[in-house]
């Protein structure tokens, strides 16, 4: 193989595949990344067998043919590269590259190209597609609140649920509740629902590369074991976590006694206030509510003591109620909306913030129990 | 027909011989026992070849006379009880009436006794229990008994005995044991005509532990004196730095008895907890006395096993007496301490020699760790005592001030007006460093004698030099700091606070372990733990103190009920649980090695320390401060003769 690309496009496309590059050592051959020249364009691949990402750059293929180069020598050494374009030509018979620009020339020993595994594709095109943005705002307001405890490994993904031309994702850690929905613009005909649970991993990995605008489209394509994401230039394929998601959506209360209405950034900065007092102590607020006031109080013996009213608007039976500040600011930051409506049913139960006018968005939160 | 037989005498006495007559060391035990009965105030016993050629031990006591002597070696036969019910209170070591004759069965025996009352003696020797010659014989008041060629006739058990050597440690573990239940009756150990050791018999534990063990444990021991009801703890504990890798040193009586059953132990470690590092064992020397009627000695031939009627009662008392003599451990002066300079002979070069001493050792397993353990070493684990007092009383609160200006400055700015100090700075602010008062809420110093410490500065940015009323002292700042968070968090996290679980956890309890949880459920709920059972032995946990946190209950669980299972009462069980974490968020609080720190940073640390409940270690147990005395430096700088 022997191909010609500019430092540029060729550096962009590797450091994208580069995240997907097994860190694990295990396999030596995933370590690499396979670079496939092909007509006018380079295929860029790499994969830990959990996640793969393959990108395309357009390059001017001499020869066409394939290898797999280590990624921790070539993203760098091509980073840095002072030129404009490299020339790259492969020995296919010592699986070895040689990088040429300017009066410079390096050599790289790679591997057999057989050995890369193959990255599945999706057997269909589903139809489903978002724009970028909204599905990369998704994974914002969610992904926050996948557990990081392996103990229980379905929670430590999200999940998606394509269903009645809607995408739902949501995430929960046994303690918050994450969830987001947004209508499919593009909804096929005669789709059937399916859900999935994708590693949080996959999660910022695709956030990452999800362009911010809502031009650019991803669609999103699943098999009972991988989820496709198809990026145009990018594409990016994970396994699925196996096993059942627990319903935890059904485990929120429907009827709430009390509600507030009011600024979320307000009590998103009260509450940090409040925590840098709290952090050293329980870590815990306590939140009272009634008609007349709502006040943020928290105390730490040897610090000091907390005491914030905040403007609101009740309704309902008074209530004092124990929180984690630090959940709180989370829901608070994704919510995306500056009038927030936040509902509780007693203190040992949970609550559930949403934006004021928008069903789409729902924080739901347990308190902590004083006693 | 006629198959079953009643077994001769001969023959049921070498069965009872298997059963108590293991090895030298367990004839040593059986005569000891006999003579501390009998009333004797010294004992003496002599070996050979680890006492397979010969034991004989000596005493001083009520001796036999002739009727009695010859009674002695019948089964059964014992002056100890007189009928069933008296196996409820026996107040003597032995009482089953068989020893004498099983050692006679397998064994040359000769015994020569005599009580106070009668002019002559009696001699009464026997060949493997048979031919009993008896006669008069010249003899002090007392009983002599020679038990020559152990296990002559049962040449099966004879080869499964190990080299003499090793039966003569077998033998001197059993009379450290016997010779330490009874301070107040002299002990001879003689092997091969030599003496190996003694003890003075003058009623003092303490004495008996010195020549013993030595003097320098002698000196680190600190007494213990708890009484509750008719239970009573008594004896000395060994600080700390005197941890041993294994439990044999270990020594626990209940009623005069030398205890093995190793369930009583554990309280004792559990208050030790967090003063030692893991794999560290505590050095005791406890007895328990309770009402004779709670406890059942006939558990085991060798009564190194009891039972307890009221096991839990026992237990608890053990770990309140053990925990409040150590809470006094530092507090207590120990006058003996300062008494002359250890009696080690260390050459210059080996210890105090600035390249040796500490450098180039990471803080969390050498340096300070290894100083202690060594029993000769001119480092030892603080122990400041009525020095550190004269010192702080006589230079007070000047003691402190007279340091570096900066220091000055916070102090007096600390009393007078506690903030408005800008020159002071975050020392104060971090600690409200000299004024105690000055804060609601604030620390109360636990440790006075810690403030007479005054910083020089830091040696490899890790250590804090200080200059103390004994000598030179040396603070590791991250152990320290460590500790000073640790207690913290104590205090801080103990609030009450549960963490609802949305999606609750499922335990599944084996039925043992359902049922060491029933018992303790209280406890766990008492702690913020939220249960509901499920049908078929599963439970949910729907709530778990927010301390614990979720993710690590399960394993807290699991642990909880180990430790349980392994003899820990509940209360501790969980207090241990809890403060895995708590160490765990000190260690990551505390300034670490390689910080610098400024003076007034150090002598914030070291207020905080004094403030601290247990300020001698981190922890994990590691000590926090080591010193060098001044009759250490006066030595090494050949001031004095050494």
């Amino acid at each position: 193989m022997k191909f010609t690309a500019s430092q540029a496009d060729l550096s962009y496309g590797l450091q994208t595949v580069a995240k997907a590059v097994s860190t694990k050592n295990t396999l030596p051959i995933l370590s690499g990344i396979l670079i496939k020249g092909d007509g006018n364009r380079l295929n860029l691949t790499a994969t830990d067998l959990e996640i793969g990402i393959e990108c395309m750059v357009s390059a001017q293929v001499a020869e066409e043919g394939s290898i797999v180069l280590p990624a921790r020598y070539l993203t760098e050494i091509v980073r840095k590269i002072p030129a404009a374009a490299v020339e790259v030509e492969v020995d296919p018979r010592n699986y070895t590259a040689v990088l040429r620009w300017d009066r410079s020339q390096y050599t790289i020993h790679g591997f057999s190209p057989e050995q890369f595994p193959f990255l599945p594709r999706a057997t269909q095109d589903s139809g489903n597609k978002l724009p970028q943005n909204v599905l990369r705002n998704m994974i914002r307001q969610t992904a926050f609140a996948v557990s990081h405890d392996e103990t229980r490994p379905i929670l430590t993904g999200a999940q998606m649920t394509l269903r009645d031309g809607h995408c739902h994702l949501l995430a929960t850690d046994g303690v918050r509740i994450a969830y987001r929905r947004t209508a499919l613009p593009e909804s096929p005909q005669g789709e059937q629902s399916s859900s999935l649970v994708l590693p949080g991993r996959t999660l910022s990995e695709l956030s990452r590369l999800l362009a911010a605008n809502d031009e650019d489209t991803v669609g999103i394509s699943v098999t009972p074991t991988q989820a496709f994401f198809d990026l145009g230039d990018v594409r990016l394929v994970s396994r699925l976590l196996e096993g059942q998601y627990p319903d935890v959506l059904r485990l929120v209360p429907q009827s709430y006694s009390t509600s507030l209405t009011l600024s979320a950034q307000q009590l998103h900065d009260a509450c940090e206030r409040a925590s840098l007092i709290a952090r050293d102590g329980s870590g815990a607020i306590k939140l009272g509510i009634d008609p007349e006031r709502v006040t943020i109080t928290s105390s730490t013996p040897e610090v000091g003591q907390v005491y914030e009213e905040v403007a609101a608007s009740v309704q309902g039976d008074p209530l004092e109620i124990g929180l984690n500040p630090r959940f709180l600011m989370d829901g608070l930051k994704a919510l995306d909306s500056d009038q927030l409506l936040f509902e509780f049913s007693g203190n040992r139960t949970p609550s559930r913030m949403k934006p004021q006018d928008r069903d789409d968005f729902l924080y739901v939160v347990l308190p902590i129990v004083v006693w | 027909m006629g198959r079953i037989q009643v077994l001769d005498e001969q023959t049921a006495n070498l069965i009872a011989a298997g059963e108590v007559v293991e090895r030298p060391a367990s004839v040593v035990k059986e005569l000891v026992e006999n003579a501390l009965d009998a009333g004797a105030s010294r004992v003496d016993i002599e070996m050979e070849e680890g006492g397979l050629r010969l034991v004989r031990v000596v005493d001083d006591g009520s001796g036999m006379d002739r009727d009695d002597a010859r009674l002695c070696l019948e089964r059964h036969a014992t002056s100890k009880i007189r009928r069933g019910t008296d196996l409820f209170a026996i107040h003597t070591l032995g009482f089953r009436g068989e020893a004498l004759p099983s050692i006679a069965s397998v064994s040359r025996l000769e015994i020569l006794t005599r009580p106070a009352s009668e002019v002559a003696g009696t001699r009464v020797a026997t060949e493997g229990g048979r031919d009993l010659r008896l006669e008069d014989a010249g003899c002090p008041v007392g009983t002599r008994i020679t038990v020559e060629d152990l296990f002559f006739n049962t040449p099966a058990r004879l080869k499964y005995l190990k080299s003499p050597g090793s039966e003569t440690g077998q033998v001197s573990d059993v009379f450290t044991r016997l010779a330490l239940s009874r301070p107040d009756v002299a002990f001879q150990l003689m092997s091969g005509g030599s003496v190996l050791s003694s003890t003075p018999g003058n009623g003092s534990l303490l004495d008996a532990v010195g020549s013993l063990y030595g003097t320098k444990l002698a000196r680190g021991l600190t007494a213990v004196s708890w009484e509750n009801g008719p239970t009573r703890v008594t004896g000395y504990i060994a600080k700390p730095e005197f941890a041993r890798a294994n439990r044999t040193h270990q020594h626990l009586f209940v009623n005069g008895r030398y205890i093995k059953g190793s369930s009583l132990r554990f309280p004792v470690e559990e208050a030790y907890r967090n003063l030692l590092m893991t794999g560290r064992f505590p050095v005791f020397f406890l007895s328990v006395e309770v009402d004779p009627e709670q406890v059942d000695v006939n558990v085991h031939p060798t009564k190194l096993d009891v039972r307890f009627s009221q096991e839990r009662e026992v237990k608890a008392a053990l770990y309140r007496a053990v925990q409040e003599a150590l809470a006094l451990t530092e507090l207590v002066p120990s006058v003996t301490w300062g008494e002359g300079a250890p009696a080690s002979g260390f050459a210059p070069a080996s210890g105090f020699a600035p390249a040796t001493a500490s450098p180039g050792r990471p803080p969390d397993d050498g340096g300070a760790g290894g100083a202690p353990q060594d029993p000769g070493s001119p480092w030892s684990l603080l122990a400041m005592g009525e020095a550190a007092a004269t010192y702080l009383t006589g230079g007070g609160m000047a003691g402190l001030t007279e340091g570096e200006a900066g220091v000055g400055t916070a102090g007096a700015a600390g009393v007078g007006a506690p903030g408005a100090a800008p020159t002071v700075g975050e020392a104060v602010e971090k600690g409200a460093v000299f004024a105690p008062g000055a804060r609601q809420g604030g620390a109360t110093v636990h440790h006075p004698e810690l403030l007479a410490l005054r910083p020089l500065g830091q040696v490899l940015r890790s250590y804090i030099v200080a200059d103390g009323p004994d000598g030179l002292y040396l603070i590791d700042q991250h152990a320290a700091h460590e500790r000073v968070y640790f207690e913290r968090f104590a205090r801080e996290r103990e609030s009450r606070l549960t963490q609802p679980l949305l999606i609750p956890l499922e335990l599944e309890l084996a039925p043992q372990e359902r049922a060491l949880f029933e018992a303790s459920r209280e406890v766990l709920t008492g702690a913020g733990f939220e249960f509901a059972d499920l049908s078929g032995g599963t439970l949910l946990v729907t709530g778990v103190p927010a301390v614990v946190g979720e993710s690590a209950a399960p394993g807290f669980f699991r642990d909880f009920l180990d430790r349980l299972a392994g003899g820990s009462s509940d209360g501790h069980a969980l207090d241990k649980g809890l403060e895995v974490k708590r160490a765990m968020a000190a260690c990551k609080a505390a300034i670490k090695a390689h910080d610098p720190l400024t003076l007034a940073e150090l002598q914030g640390l070291i207020y905080q320390l004094a403030c601290a409940e247990h300020p001698y270690s981190c922890p994990h147990g590691r000590p926090t401060m080591i010193s060098l005395s001044e009759g250490e430096l006066e030595r090494r700088f050949k001031r004095t003769g050494a």
